[in-house]
């Protein structure tokens, strides 16, 4: 079970840019209220929020999933 | 002149006198985008008309408002233009989302026909060099769902704009383009740009220390139930010392909600309280989020200060701007005499207009949003 950490560094991975990952990460808050930057302790390896977090992204064109 | 950016406003009654107003103050611009926001009363499709005879080969495209602004001008009912030129924005793309069937579709065959109009996918183009313009009809509180799409298709590419308005009628908002108006779509205009551009986003608010999270709500019906497993009602009265029967336009005006996202509010306003003990808002909250309370700040500083600082993005004074002001806003710089001082502060050629919400990156409230070219 990945968590929002991994799945934060794999998308900077991915992005390679700090002010594309803010466009993300503030589309991902505003869908889900979950902030890739300041996520919660207990939000970290939460399996419904790890799945909401992916499951935005993947609409945004970024398949995180097979991690 | 014809390689500058130059505004336009216009009071005239008859709308073909309007626009030949308008036309007459935009004098030989070689326009790439000519942006027109008029009164609900005004026959917008006609301007469009007419301005796109006078600029052919430009796009041109607009909607209907809830107040216009210049920077020499501030009204209700009439109208204001910009003509962008080619030699800071040497191509533009619009085209209508229609939103009568699924929002998604709607907007993905409007950003398909922008891409075969640029050659390219919106998806690939280069964020520093494009930018996107969307005018939302502002009833059908679809705003969400656009700027989802907006995000599902161009995940990098900036859309600002707002919704349209009917002068606080909340009867019908239109928006219109060459050839086409609709009372349920967005028009996108995606601009290529050569001279530097900033975004802006402002409100005048700051968060109260504590933090509530949304844990029940209706996101589709913009209501939310429950902050921290308790009544939204009761927990919002505590906060301002307000009975349940005296949270009115006044206390929602002055104390919306805020999701702060990297040290910056986005707005979430209350329209009312609800008989089932909800709290109808004007924008979307979803279970999960975490949000403040927000206290009042000067207006009039605030916006100073976003403008100094897309300026210094620029790297120095803009030459233009198009501007989306919440018409809360409005109500707040008549309420308080503060029309001069705000319009005092557009030093450079503006056309505006008072939105029923602001959009970038996602649907917001009771903000400025803009987009100013260097």
């Amino acid at each position: 079970m990945r968590d929002l950490d991994q799945i934060k560094r794999e998308l900077l991975s991915q992005l390679r840019s700090d002010s594309k990952f803010s466009f993300i990460n503030t589309r991902v808050i505003l869908k889900t209220g979950v902030s890739l930057r300041e996520y919660k302790p207990e939000e970290a390896r939460d399996p419904d929020v790890v799945a909401k977090v992916l499951g935005v992204l993947a609409e945004h064109g970024f398949n995180l999933k097979q991690g | 002149m014809p390689n500058d950016i130059v505004s336009a406003n216009t009071d005239r009654p008859g709308d073909a006198d309007a626009a030949a107003h308008i036309a007459e103050q935009l004098g030989g611009v070689d326009a790439s985008a000519v942006l027109v926001f008029a009164g609900h009363q005004r026959d917008g499709a006609g301007l469009v008309r007419a301005l796109r005879e006078r600029f052919s080969g430009a796009e041109v495209v607009g909607c209907t408002t809830a107040g216009e602004f210049t920077e020499r001008s501030y009204g209700v009912g009439g109208a204001v233009a910009i003509a962008l030129p080619r030699s800071k924005v040497p191509r533009a793309a619009a085209a209508l989302a229609d939103f009568d069937g699924d929002v998604l579709e709607g907007v993905r065959a409007a950003t398909d026909a922008i891409s075969r109009k640029l050659g390219g996918n919106l998806r690939d183009c280069d964020p520093a060099r494009y930018v996107g313009i969307v005018l939302l009809e502002g009833l059908r509180r679809k705003e969400e769902a656009a700027n989802e799409a907006l995000g599902k298709i161009a995940p990098f590419l900036s859309f600002v704009g707002g919704s349209a308005g009917d002068d606080l009628r909340m009867q019908e908002t239109r928006v219109y383009g060459s050839g086409f108006t609709s009372t349920d779509g967005a028009v996108l205009l995606v601009l290529e740009v050569r001279s530097p551009f900033a975004l802006m986003k402002t409100s005048s608010f700051r968060p109260r220390t504590e933090a509530f999270r949304v844990t029940r709500a209706d996101p589709q019906a913009r209501t939310v139930y429950e902050l921290d497993g308790k009544p939204i009602i009761d927990l919002y009265s505590r906060a301002l010392d307000l009975p349940p029967a005296r949270l009115d336009r006044s206390a929602f005006a002055n104390h919306p909600f805020g999701l702060m996202i990297e040290g910056s509010p986005w707005i979430r306003s209350p329209q009312r309280v609800l008989p089932d003990g909800g709290m109808l808002f004007a924008c979307q909250l979803v279970e999960g989020m975490q949000v403040h309370v927000m206290d009042p700040t000067d207006l009039i500083d605030d916006t100073r200060r976003a403008i100094a600082d897309a300026e210094r993005s620029l790297g120095g004074p803009a030459s233009g701007a198009v501007l989306f002001n919440c018409v809360h806003r409005r109500v707040e710089l008549e309420e308080r005499r503060l029309v001069e001082p705000f319009v005092d502060l557009l030093r450079f050629p503006t056309a505006g207009f008072h939105t029923y919400g602001e959009s970038w990156l996602g649907h917001m409230n009771h903000t400025l949003t803009g987009l100013l070219l260097g």
